[in-house]
């Protein structure tokens, strides 16, 4: 209960924030104030550019990872299992197979930035 | 408690609709993400808390930044919004659907086969039974451990030689 | 009466001084920063520039904020609500030292919601539709998002030795002994990547003043603005009062005193990072990635192996 009235409560201070926000000062706009900042001349073309791969592959190699993350979470309970041979086998696999991918995609130059 | 299982309803029948009614791909994973955060908290609020934590952290904070990330790379010169014609169309289509359903099937009993309803406690703060099930993911549960570990591996080999002609080709780091 | 007091005033009670401690910690940064470069700092608004904070905050909130007319309207007022909701919502698990929802998945549900501050660094940045702003949103999230992979192992070989997710067991596995003894490469990964993981210098690409002007917030005014600025600084505090409750905490025994010594190793967290803000240039970017990628993540994984085997070997495994 005590979670769910603090998050209500801090939707309510940063809503109740950004209408102050917007509602005390006076607003006096222009389209010179309203366009977007691109060191003092018009902006040329589109700002939502297509852009370089190499974030992209960063994204899904972070999301990868997170996955194998989320294998190992449940390992605080899990080493207070039966038998713990088999706990540590199973782990040192999991942690292994993360291990080979970094490997591979280090080798194949997945990792650097820049050439 | 009810009403914020109430709102909670709302906001993911709400994001869905927002999805449903084919904006711009952009709008369309904010309404994929606030309806997740919904489904999340309701699966909480049914006592479902580490997986749930788990959806929010692996579905949340992983897939859907990807996936969001990925569509913020994409040029769209004129995004589609909630309020233009068509989407807003589809929108207040999908809503006067769904309040229509609800007006002439709804009432307690379509429902009420529905829900996961009295697990042992809501909320985060009780000792559960669903860590003590997912730590049998390192016994009995081993084989499907070693195989989602293996998929990963698969998944990580194939992303790597699907980007491979990239520092030869078009793509090029600049 | 008492169901009121406890639902709203406590939770009230804990906010206010948060964003207090937020407000003075601007005035602490500027003053650190001034005197490391042989300059005073504000001094001039109250008794040694000590209203500073206030001036700001009624700077921030009187001033027009600012609607850029090709940005998505929407999305562009959301996101900084976003921004200030998470950074105060994530605070509700950490142990003062009772917590105000004491979760047995407190570290899960931190790990979670700071996940979920990428969107509205993201959003914020795709939706002012402004080039600078997009690209310090990119290089922003690729560098949190990398940075989280980390965060997580780092947490993943901690929550093993204490045995659950709660941070109540974690303050009660550094009983006798502060972690930081025992898993002190731990400690220093866990420092850089928060460091990180705020976008704090130096690793703050996603600024960049010289190049991309303040990066994803250029075209947040006012009091949008402020409540961006607010939820970075919360976030800072969070992240290094985190970092003593999991690393540093001393002895439990007196109820008394554990918060003001628990903020008092805040403080000294807080101004290892504003140091390290005045002493060091700025990162490049594949310095950032290789940093995280070629060194922090292999070290992690062994670390994560060796915190399992060790405490399966040696019997050392803690009760659930």
């Amino acid at each position: 209960m005590n979670l769910s009235s603090m998050i209500l409560i801090t939707m309510t201070i940063s809503i109740v924030l950004i209408i102050i926000s917007f509602w005390l000062p006076q607003l006096n706009s222009d389209t010179e104030k309203l366009s977007p900042y691109e060191c003092g001349f018009d902006p040329l073309g589109n700002a939502r550019l297509p852009f370089s791969l190499r974030f992209f592959l960063v994204a899904i190699l972070f999301l990868l990872f997170d996955l194998e993350i989320a294998l190992l979470l449940p390992l605080p309970w899990a080493i207070n299992l039966g038998s713990p041979l088999q706990t540590s086998t199973l782990t040192s696999a999991i942690l292994v197979l993360l291990t080979l991918g970094l490997v591979y995609e280090w080798l194949q130059g997945g990792l650097e930035w820049a050439e | 408690m009810v009403y914020f299982i109430f709102i909670t309803f709302f906001c993911l029948v709400g994001g869905l609709a927002v999805v449903a009614c084919n904006p711009s791909p952009y709008f369309g994973a904010a309404g994929l993400v606030l309806s997740s955060v919904a489904a999340c908290t309701v699966v909480v609020e049914f006592g479902g808390s580490f997986v749930s934590l788990i959806l929010f952290l692996i579905y949340l904070g992983g897939m859907l930044v990807v996936f969001a990330y990925s569509v913020a790379l994409a040029s769209d010169p004129f995004p589609e919004g909630i309020w233009d014609m068509s989407v807003g169309a589809y929108f207040t289509g999908y809503l006067v659907f769904l309040v229509g359903f609800l007006a002439v099937f709804g009432g307690d009993s379509f429902f009420y086969n529905f829900g996961v309803i009295g697990s042992e406690a809501s909320g985060f703060n009780v000792v559960r039974g669903d860590f003590e099930g997912v730590s049998l993911l390192y016994g009995l549960g081993g084989a499907g451990l070693v195989i989602c570990g293996w998929g990963l591996l698969l998944t990580l080999f194939v992303v790597l030689e699907l980007t491979r002609g990239m520092s030869r080709g078009g793509l090029r780091v600049i | 009466m008492t169901h009121f007091l406890n639902n709203i005033i406590n939770p009230l009670l804990y906010i206010i001084p948060i964003l207090l401690a937020v407000a003075f910690l601007t005035l602490l940064e500027r003053k650190i920063l001034g005197y490391m470069q042989l300059r005073k700092g504000p001094n001039i608004v109250g008794p040694q520039g000590l209203l500073q904070p206030v001036a700001d905050g009624v700077k921030l909130f009187i001033k027009e904020p600012v609607r850029p007319s090709t940005s998505s309207p929407t999305l562009f007022i959301f996101t900084p609500t976003l921004a200030l909701f998470l950074a105060l919502a994530i605070w509700t698990p950490i142990p003062m030292p009772l917590p105000l929802a004491d979760l047995n998945l407190a570290l899960l549900f931190i790990l979670a919601m700071s996940s979920m501050a990428v969107y509205s660094i993201l959003w914020s940045g795709w939706a002012s539709n402004s080039k600078y702003a997009l690209i310090g949103a990119l290089r922003a999230v690729a560098q949190t998002i990398s940075y989280e992979v980390t965060l997580g192992l780092i947490l993943l070989a901690v929550v093993l030795m204490s045995g659950s997710f709660s941070l109540k067991s974690i303050l009660l596995a550094q009983e006798y002994t502060p972690l930081l003894l025992s898993s002190w490469p731990l400690m220093m990964m866990w420092y850089i990547s928060t460091l990180a993981e705020t976008n704090r210098a130096p690793f703050d690409l996603t600024e960049g003043e010289s190049e991309l002007v303040s990066g994803f917030n250029v075209e947040y005014a006012a009091g949008p603005f402020a409540l961006f600025f607010l939820a970075e600084y919360a976030n800072i505090i969070m992240m290094n009062t985190l970092s003593c409750v999991l690393f540093l905490s001393l002895g439990q025994t007196n109820m008394q005193t554990f918060t003001p010594l628990l903020m008092t190793k805040v403080i000294v967290l807080t101004i290892g990072f504003l140091w390290v803000r005045a002493s060091y240039p700025r990162f490049r970017y594949d310095q950032l990635m290789q940093l995280l990628w070629k060194q922090f993540l292999p070290l992690t994984l062994a670390l994560c192996l060796w915190h399992t085997t060790i405490l399966t070997s040696m019997f050392f495994i803690p009760p659930q």
